[in-house]
């Protein structure tokens, strides 16, 4: 059928299985706005108040879904507008299309208005880009940008439309979903070698990452811990892979990790390193990380192998993959020794202490844990909050924690949060936030009222800047430089301005009455939660540091 | 191991708009030193080649190659060396020269497999195609001379025998 650009994109959208898109229009994409009109029952389009939202909106739709996020946005400062979006999700591996307008094809290059060369602004985070002249390349390349998206290692990926390539017309043909899927080429060392690595070593130790999740290899690397007894942790993208409490689950790890987890991997014989990179949080020293162990690496991706530290054993392929074809070769074994040395360092993880008279974070993390029950979602923000959720959450689902991990993106969480409760309307989505990162996107209100929303959100409100302020307090000598904003926003006012409800807590009981009523609620809530400013993230392993130098206090 | 080398590396793309400006932005990103560049189409339509000289320890090689493959356009990468190789490069040379010397340099081409392009009564300019190396002894003989001008164009490199890129 003869169909116009806007409406090629329309159709290759929903025949690629899109049902939700975030986004907001402007001049060079009204063409594809009004073909979005006419197919309003085919497609839900939320509207959000600022592209970025809409780029952390399908960022968080596709982490909780599993399913490619889309989102849209017109040109010049509509599409410089998702570029921290964008670059949060590239961090992070998260598939997204992201699809911006930009002026007529005779126009480019003339700084016309509101243009912008976002192919070059975004080539480097972007898993690849597009820009469409024709409008017969306008199908097959949206078509390419999804199956790139979610195909091998996930990451975002940005098609650019002129304005006239959404206006003309050319022969359309639908067709079935482009195949998506972690498959990859298996390359590096084999599997024997591994298995024999592992069932020899005396004390191995395993930590997983975002590989596992978007393997979804939940199931398998519990299997591999269980089956061979090694002590594992998850870095802050594995958060959930496996629950809360399971054995052999030693918590986070890295420079806020846990003790016991941080001790394990420095003194382990074997590091197994599953769908994860050996980031500078979790590998802070990268000569001394693992210097005892020879390091298994499995990853999708062959440039992770080797790029940070140094593996003895390499393994290319789909984390999936790799651990089925790698279990039956794994010894069932107890590791009594090596297990009892973790328990002694278990005994030395550090314990926060509770004050009911008072909001302690910890305790308000766990009265979120115990009132929303197993299903919630929490999305978070970037700093102090963010570790506390990541150390106390009771993860059980590694798709309900949804967190920027690589960029570290003050801002992220309101706009994930949204989109994960666009996904799942009937769950139960909570924003874990401060004072500091909420200012930054808290007017994404806006758009959880308009769609009906009911996202809870808890700022731990300590009114400085908290990770800022906490190492210019240990490495800065005290010298708070522009950490202690001294604002006066009032929540609850601001929460009512747009349409939504505040409550204002000071002690824990406060904040389980609030959050109740929260849970209750139809309409976004807002939890200003005082906290003491003095509130710090603990432990913490100073950056190029080991275990050896964890602070406790 | 980690000992910094010079090593040369085809990489075989897909030439669509930007390719060159994706590569030149990932080489940027991730601070490879690279030495020189050059791009030229093959004889396949639609795939070009580009040959670049970078300086690295092997793991830094090693990211260079990994990373590269992962763009979207690049086809192939492939270390090519000048024991398997053809490496050559094209230097330009304009060097102001007198009646004493104008002899002496022509002849330092000359026993060089040099060629003089262009003489005028101030100045010669030379033409040398050589593997890189050679050129770089050549430019040291003429040091001395008073050189103005200089131009290379980086290596270009084909495997010797029937060694060719996959994707033809």
């Amino acid at each position: 059928m003869l169909l116009n650009g806007s409406d090629i994109i329309t159709e290759v959208l929903i025949e690629q299985g899109v049902d939700t898109i975030f986004g907001y229009p402007g001049g060079a994409i009204l063409n594809i706005y009004d073909s979005f009109y006419k197919n309003r029952d085919r497609l839900r389009h939320i509207l959000t108040a600022h592209e970025q939202g809409a780029a952390h909106a399908a960022d968080g739709y596709a982490r909780a879904t599993g399913k490619t996020g889309v989102c849209i946005a017109t040109s010049g400062p509509g599409a410089t507008n998702l570029v921290t979006g964008l670059a949060t999700a590239y961090m992070d591996s998260v598939p997204m299309v992201a699809i911006t307008g930009n002026v007529g094809t005779s126009l480019i290059g003339r700084d016309a208005f509101q243009e912008v060369y976002i192919v070059g602004i975004t080539m480097p985070i972007t898993k690849h880009n597009f820009q469409v002249r024709r409008v017969e390349d306008l199908a097959k390349t949206l078509r390419q940008a999804f199956r790139i998206a979610h195909t091998g290692r996930f990451g975002p990926v940005l098609v650019d439309i002129p304005k006239d390539v959404t206006a003309a017309t050319t022969e359309f043909e639908p067709e079935p979903p482009v195949q998506t899927g972690c498959h990859a080429e298996r390359s590096g060392m084999s599997l024997d070698a591994v298995a024999d690595i592992i069932n020899h070593a005396k004390s191995p130790f395993l930590f997983y990452g975002g590989g596992v999740r978007n393997s979804g290899a939940e199931e398998e690397i519990r299997a591999l811990i269980e089956k061979s007894d090694i002590p594992s942790a998850y870095t802050l993208m594995g958060a959930g892979v496996l629950s809360y409490g399971e054995r052999n689950n030693l918590g986070l790890i890295g420079m806020h990790g846990r003790y016991s987890a941080n001790c394990a991997a420095d003194h382990a014989d074997v590091i197994v390193a599953v769908g994860t990179r050996f980031s500078d949080r979790v590998a802070l020293n990268t000569s001394l990380f693992g210097k005892n162990a020879k390091v298994i690496h499995i990853d999708i991706d062959p440039s992770e192998i080797s790029k940070n530290i140094p593996t003895h054993l390499g393994v290319v392929g789909d984390v999936k993959e790799v651990l089925t074809e790698l279990l039956p070769k794994i010894k069932e074994q107890k590791r009594t020794a090596w297990q009892e040395q973790v328990g002694q360092w278990k005994a030395r993880d550090y314990v926060p202490k509770d004050d009911d008279s008072v909001i302690k974070p910890h305790q308000a993390i766990n009265a979120i844990c115990e009132l929303s029950g197993p299903d919630v979602i929490v999305s978070t923000d970037v700093g102090q909050h963010q570790m506390w959720a990541a150390q106390y959450l009771h993860h059980v689902k590694a798709r309900n924690f949804l967190t920027s991990g690589g960029l570290g993106t003050m801002g992220y969480g309101y706009g994930a949060a949204i989109g994960a409760q666009v996904a799942f309307p009937d769950r139960k989505v909570v924003h874990i936030t401060s004072d500091g990162s909420f200012h930054m996107n808290l007017n994404e209100a806006c758009t959880a009222v308009s769609f009906g929303l009911p996202v809870i959100t808890v700022i731990f409100d300590n009114r400085v800047l908290g990770m800022v302020h906490q190492w210019q307090a240990a490495f800065y000598g005290g010298r708070f430089s522009a950490s202690e904003p001294d604002r006066k926003t009032d929540y609850v006012a601001v929460a009512r301005g747009f349409g939504a409800e505040g409550y204002h807590c000071r002690t824990l009981a406060e904040f389980r009455e609030a959050f109740s009523k929260a849970l209750q609620s139809k309409v976004p809530v807002w939890i200003d939660c005082e906290i003491s400013p003095e509130e710090i993230v603990l432990p913490m392993i100073p950056g190029g540091k080991t275990s050896a130098d964890t602070i406790f206090h | 191991m980690n000992t910094p080398s010079k090593q040369y590396m085809v990489i075989i793309v897909r030439n669509n708009a930007g390719v060159l400006a994706r590569i030149s932005s990932l080489f940027n990103q991730r601070a490879f030193n690279i030495d020189s560049l050059t791009v030229s189409t093959t004889d396949v339509p639609g795939i070009s080649r580009i040959t670049v000289a970078a300086t690295g320890d092997a793991t830094i090689l090693d990211q260079l190659r990994s990373q590269t493959l992962k763009l979207y356009e690049v086809l192939e990468i492939y270390p090519v060396s000048e024991e398997d190789s053809l490496l050559r490069e094209l230097l330009l040379l304009k060097v102001r020269v007198n009646d004493e010397n104008r002899e002496q340099i022509a002849s330092i081409a000359k026993s060089n497999h040099a060629r003089v392009l262009d003489l005028t009564d101030d100045y010669l300019i030379i033409e040398m195609t050589a593997i890189p190396a050679h050129i770089d002894l050549f430019l040291q003989l003429l040091e001395p001379f008073d050189i103005v001008e200089m131009c290379r164009t980086g290596a270009t490199a084909i495997a010797k025998g029937k060694r060719t890129f996959q994707n033809k």
